[in-house]
């Protein structure tokens, strides 16, 4: 039996991953970040709600879905599934139910909101260990209002317990020897 | 004068059956017991808008092995009776919630032994009915749906019945069992011990909320790809066709698609 811990990625991790010059610290940490955890024996899901949300986002997604859609065959992606159904259910109530008891109001759109819910649903379903983000929103609530074991992680920010040296430093003029870190050398353990 | 009825509000949880005795019920099997009726009161008094009544051994009889629950929590009576009725009428009109916790406790019991539930008063020598605990009636048909499954493909054989069996193990966890047709499973044969993508048909049961009677519709060796690589790959494409991809203006599309 599989005993692999599961990461599921988040819509804007993908788009990150696909970064630009303008992205590049950003895109730097999360590329760090899955290649740290593959270091760590971590499996990744993609849920196909991330897909559908990249699909209906607007004209600057259009190009990336369509690419994307090419190379899905070598990815887990994973549906939402019965299963996680009732835990949508629960999430998107307890989302409502703050939202009128005066709680802090939801910072996406509707759309968002629910797909939001329904990829945190399928990474509780799937007893991920993670869900890799760099949603600033709040899914905290969505995962406890299942008693979720699954925890939200930001993967564009650095992370010590998931440090990866992506680029080799430049060397310098000092009187020592310089040392090189390759790439996974400077991970510590997590 | 009219004599006073008895105030049932504790509740007398106990296991029955031929041998059952204070003394061949392990500490593991009593608190499993105790945290299960627990579970089961807290969340009643959820549905009754309650907050969790808390409550106390104070009494053990020697009869079967039974355990009495005191307590002066103004929520507990409520919740309490409440618990009869759910127990008494097999989880109709409960939540799911409250229904798997009286399947929980169902199935604490085990093999020749029940739960029985009382309500006595606080001298345990006036009884209420006993209810002895049944797990509630199934009133939902199981839900077929489809999926993906990824995982290694650990076994092939075929069942004293005939069907032609594929088991999996998967990789988000377990080993499902999937019937198969002769092409799948002759296909299947040349991928023994490797990952596979499986499309599947299963049933879910609402009611257990497990997926069980799997059939195998299609199955092909499967490859990951390495996620960075890919989605270099993508970025790639992307350049090659001299699309500009602002992904900051990207992630802000996600916020607000209008």
């Amino acid at each position: 039996m599989s005993s692999a811990p599961i990461a599921v990625l988040d819509t804007d991790v993908i788009v990150l991953l696909v970064g630009d010059e303008k992205s590049k610290a950003r895109t730097g940490i999360v590329r760090g970040r899955i290649l740290a955890m593959k270091e760590k024996g971590y499996s990744f899901w993609v849920p196909v709600p991330v897909l559908a949300e990249l699909s209906t986002a607007g004209a600057s997604l259009a190009a990336l879905t369509k690419a994307l859609s090419l190379k899905l065959d070598g990815l887990r992606t994973v549906e939402l599934g019965v299963a996680a159904v009732e835990s949508l259910g629960q999430m998107v109530a307890a989302r409502i139910a703050a939202a009128k008891s005066g709680g802090k109001p939801y910072e996406g759109t509707r759309a968002a909101m629910k797909f939001d819910a329904m990829i945190a649903a399928i990474a509780h379903t799937l007893q991920a260990k993670y869900l890799l983000t760099a949603n600033t929103r709040d899914f905290t609530i969505f995962f406890k209002a299942v008693k979720s074991k699954t925890e939200i992680h930001r993967a564009d920010v650095p992370n010590p317990a998931f440090a990866y040296q992506l680029l080799l430093p430049e060397s310098t003029t000092s009187g020592k020897a310089d040392v090189i870190q390759m790439p996974g050398s400077t991970q510590t353990k997590g | 004068m009219p004599t006073k009825r008895p105030d049932l509000s504790d509740i007398e949880v106990a296991l029955v059956g031929r041998g059952v005795s204070l003394e061949t019920v392990s500490i593991g099997k009593l608190a499993e017991l105790l945290r299960v009726a627990q579970e089961l009161v807290a969340e009643l008094a959820a549905e009754l808008s309650a907050p969790t009544p808390t409550a106390s051994l104070i009494r053990l009889r020697n009869k079967s092995a039974a355990y009495q629950l005191h307590s002066t929590d103004k929520h507990w009576r409520p919740a309490a009776r409440r618990l009869t009725r759910a127990l008494r009428e097999r989880g109709k009109n409960e939540n799911p919630r409250v229904r798997d916790r009286i399947r929980a406790l169902y199935s604490i019991a085990g093999r020749d032994v029940r739960v029985r539930v009382t309500l006595v008063d606080k001298t345990g020598k006036a009884r209420g009915k006993e209810v002895i605990v049944e797990p509630p009636a199934t009133t939902e048909t199981p839900v077929s749906f489809s999926t993906t499954l990824y995982g290694r493909l650990v076994g092939l054989f075929e069942r004293a019945d005939g069907a032609l069996v594929v088991q999996l193990d998967r990789d988000d966890g377990g080993r499902v069992v999937l019937i198969a047709d002769e092409t799948l499973f002759e296909k299947a044969t040349s991928l023994l011990r490797k990952t596979v993508r499986a499309s599947a048909v299963g049933s879910w049961d609402p009611e257990t909320r497990e997926e069980s009677d799997w059939r195998l519709h299609a199955l092909e060796l499967w490859t990951e790809s390495d996620l960075v690589s890919t989605m270099k790959a993508v970025r790639d494409e992307l350049d090659s066709k001299g699309v500009k991809l602002d992904v900051e203006a990207a992630l802000r599309d996600l916020e607000d698609p209008s």
